[in-house]
């Protein structure tokens, strides 16, 4: 019988690793909470297993229902995806205890990149450059007051635990480093269950680039090259690309030969990423290492043609890496555009909702990596994003209209989306120019709130009324028949 | 037989729409005093396929428990009717005129923190309560000034989106 994958996560990203565990012929195995029952990704893998209520820390978080579920299907890997467990060390040994095989990196490695301030020690050891900063966690306000003052202002307050943009703020001045202090805390306790600050100097106008690095247990190391994500709000990424918008080749080795040495001093193995912040001298500095598979892993898939997850499950199998560095090449360009369920012009108020019309856009050089349906919902409990939309051209232009002609197909009734704001950003002159850092999409002007109004779309409704009615009263005195079921059908349809 | 129709697009105001002539695809209609013809049918996959002019628009609709909403790629628009018979509408004009210093969720979410107590006055901008939805916290600020008569949540509490979460009163001003 072949071996089976239980996949520890929902929504697009679990039905991405199903599609590559079925084209492995592997068995698939996915779970599912309350929120999810109706959800894609329990009906597209062979299996699914419940897991519990709604709320992520009853259901996904719950590493002793996720483990109960692999034994109980026999399940012999466990692919975790990125967020929920994903990153948790205590998760990956409570596997190897489980006898089950975590696709990722060895708890060890984990641990060493997981926290931030732990990461910088390793990495300045390492000899790999990183921002100044408070060289550890901050006990207390005054202490990050302190730190801040020898390093200079801007500073960043980060949580330890952080990720997403969650925990973390700019401060300017003492004045507001207290606050942006509690708040942080208080966030990062929230969402991570650890509340541990640190402090770093703020890189004026930074770019987000990161490298892909992949390695096996045999001590084989490659780079994927990068991955631009400068596209970012509150911290949260946009819109991917790669190659970067500019950056020479020289910088783009000497980031590669980085981020594999950064790896091999944690022993790295699987897929894992080195987020560098990139000044416009083209200095770089050692950000984190994700120690799993990135959200945006697919514009590296289609500028290398590799398979990201496909290599994941081999290295976990206990394969060499299938390639060398050499045989390693970019071509042409891929952008990627995430969907979230959101409201631009509403300060982009989370939108959870039914999804009425869902229909993503087809054609040439068009990957949409979703996890919904139409006819189903975006359930409020979880992250916001819908879908990833990627595409690959010749070039970084082409690549762009590509994206912007695929939006414009793309087809979401019933939650608002980020779309109008994708939109602006990619036919903004600053990002089709390039180089543009991280202050981008702050420095746009706002969308307007609301659609002009429309004197076609009043006379829509009102027809639309009107028939309605009308016909609700005539299938009321009509006969039964053909003719009237057929007029009821349509009006059901309003 | 012209028949009058009173559509309020949500947050632009209340129009009053004239159908001249409607034979179930073309029709003729007055809107706020504009005269038009335009083909309104169904597509085969239930959107609407619109003709008036030179414009030629594909849009979808759906109707839920507040009203009727159009929809095209980049804009939605939400509407209701004045007519008395239309339950589902007239449900959702009612939550609309109760809005006068009612505070309320304009999301599903949580409520992680309440930042003001009954008898407070809140100027307007300030943070009321604090809604966590989809792991992000979101400030719920005060349309405007007022004092803070009743509180309809409570902190870790779970509220549907249109749900009260407070009450402003705006005429006990400071």
């Amino acid at each position: 019988m072949a071996d089976k994958v239980l996949i520890a996560n929902r929504g697009e990203i679990a039905c991405r690793v199903i599609r590559a565990c079925r084209e492995m012929g592997l068995g698939s195995v996915a779970i599912y909470s309350d929120a999810d029952r109706q959800a894609v990704h329990p009906w597209l893998a062979d299996e699914a297993v419940h897991v519990g209520p709604a709320p992520s820390r009853e259901s996904y978080l719950r590493m002793d229902r996720v483990i109960d579920a692999a034994r109980r299907t026999g399940a012999r890997y466990v692919h975790p995806g990125y967020g929920f467990l994903s990153e948790n060390a205590a998760f990956r040994e409570a596997c190897d205890d489980a006898g089950l095989v975590f696709v990722g990196p060895p708890a060890d490695a984990m641990r060493k990149m997981g926290t931030k301030t732990t990461a910088r020690d390793h990495m300045i050891a390492a000899g790999v450059p990183v921002v100044p900063g408070s060289d550890g966690p901050l006990a207390s306000s005054e202490e990050a007051l302190a730190v801040a003052q020898r390093i200079a202002y801007p500073v960043m307050v980060k949580a330890a635990a952080g990720g997403g943009g969650k925990g973390m703020r700019l401060v300017h001045d003492p004045g507001t480093l207290r606050s942006a202090f509690e708040g942080a805390a208080r966030e990062a306790a929230s969402a991570f269950g650890d509340a541990t600050i640190y402090l770093e100097k703020a890189i004026v106008r930074p770019r987000h680039i990161e490298i892909q690095v992949l390695a096996d247990r045999h001590g084989n190391c490659i780079h994927l090259f990068e991955r631009e994500c400068s596209v970012q709000r509150r911290n949260q990424k946009i819109i991917e690309e790669s190659p970067a918008s500019h950056l020479s080749q020289a910088t783009r080795l000497a980031m590669g030969e980085v981020a594999v040495r950064a790896a091999k001093a944690v022993s790295y193995e699987s897929a894992g990423t080195c987020e560098f912040l990139v000044d416009p001298e083209e200095h770089f500095y050692f950000l984190e290492m994700n120690t799993r598979l990135q959200v945006e892993h697919l514009v590296t898939e289609l500028v290398t043609g590799l398979d990201l997850v496909v290599l994941q499950l081999r290295i976990a199998m206990g394969e060499p890496l299938p390639m060398r560095q050499e045989e390693i090449g970019q071509r042409g360009h891929a952008v990627e555009c995430r969907i979230y369920a959101e409201d631009p012009a509403a300060g982009f108020l989370p939108s959870p909702g039914p999804l009425h019309v869902y229909r993503t856009p087809k054609g040439p050089g068009v990957r949409v990596d979703d996890g919904v349906i139409e006819g189903g919902r975006v359930p409020s409990d979880y992250d916001p994003m819908i879908a990833k939309l990627a595409v690959w051209s010749e070039t970084r232009g082409q690549a762009i209209d590509r994206s912007l002609r695929a939006l414009h197909e793309y087809e979401i009734v019933g939650v608002s989306t980020n779309r109008t704001h994708l939109e602006q950003i990619l036919r903004s002159e600053a990002f089709r120019a390039g180089p543009y850092d991280t202050g981008l999409v702050a420095s746009l002007p706002p969308l307007p709130a609301k659609a002009p109004g429309d004197p076609l779309a009043m006379g829509v409704a009102a027809l639309l009324y009107a028939r309605e009615t009308v016909h609700k009263e005539a299938s009321r005195s009509s006969a039964a028949g053909w003719k009237s079921f057929a007029l009821q059908r349509a009006v059901e349809r309003f | 037989m012209p028949r009058a129709v009173y559509v309020t697009e949500v947050g632009v105001g209340e129009v009053e729409v004239e159908i001249l002539e409607d034979d179930g695809v073309h029709a003729r209609v007055r809107v706020g005093g504009e005269t038009f013809e335009l083909a309104l049918s169904r597509l085969p996959d239930g959107s609407l396929a619109i003709e008036s002019g030179a414009r030629r628009e594909r849009w979808h609709h759906y109707v839920d428990t507040r009203g009727l909403v159009l929809a095209d790629g980049t804009w939605q628009r939400r509407f209701t009717t004045g007519d008395p018979r239309d339950r589902w509408l007239r449900r959702g004009a009612a939550s609309a005129k109760a809005g006068g210093g009612v505070v309320c969720a304009a999301m599903p979410g949580r409520v992680v923190r309440i930042a003001v107590a009954a008898g407070d006055i809140a100027e307007e901008g300030a943070t009321l309560c604090v809604l966590e939805a989809m792991k992000m916290e979101n400030d719920v600020r005060a349309p405007g000034s007022g004092r803070v008569t009743v509180i309809s949540v409570r902190e870790g509490e779970s509220v549907e989106a249109g749900q009260a979460l407070l009450t402003l009163d705006p005429a006990s001003k400071p």
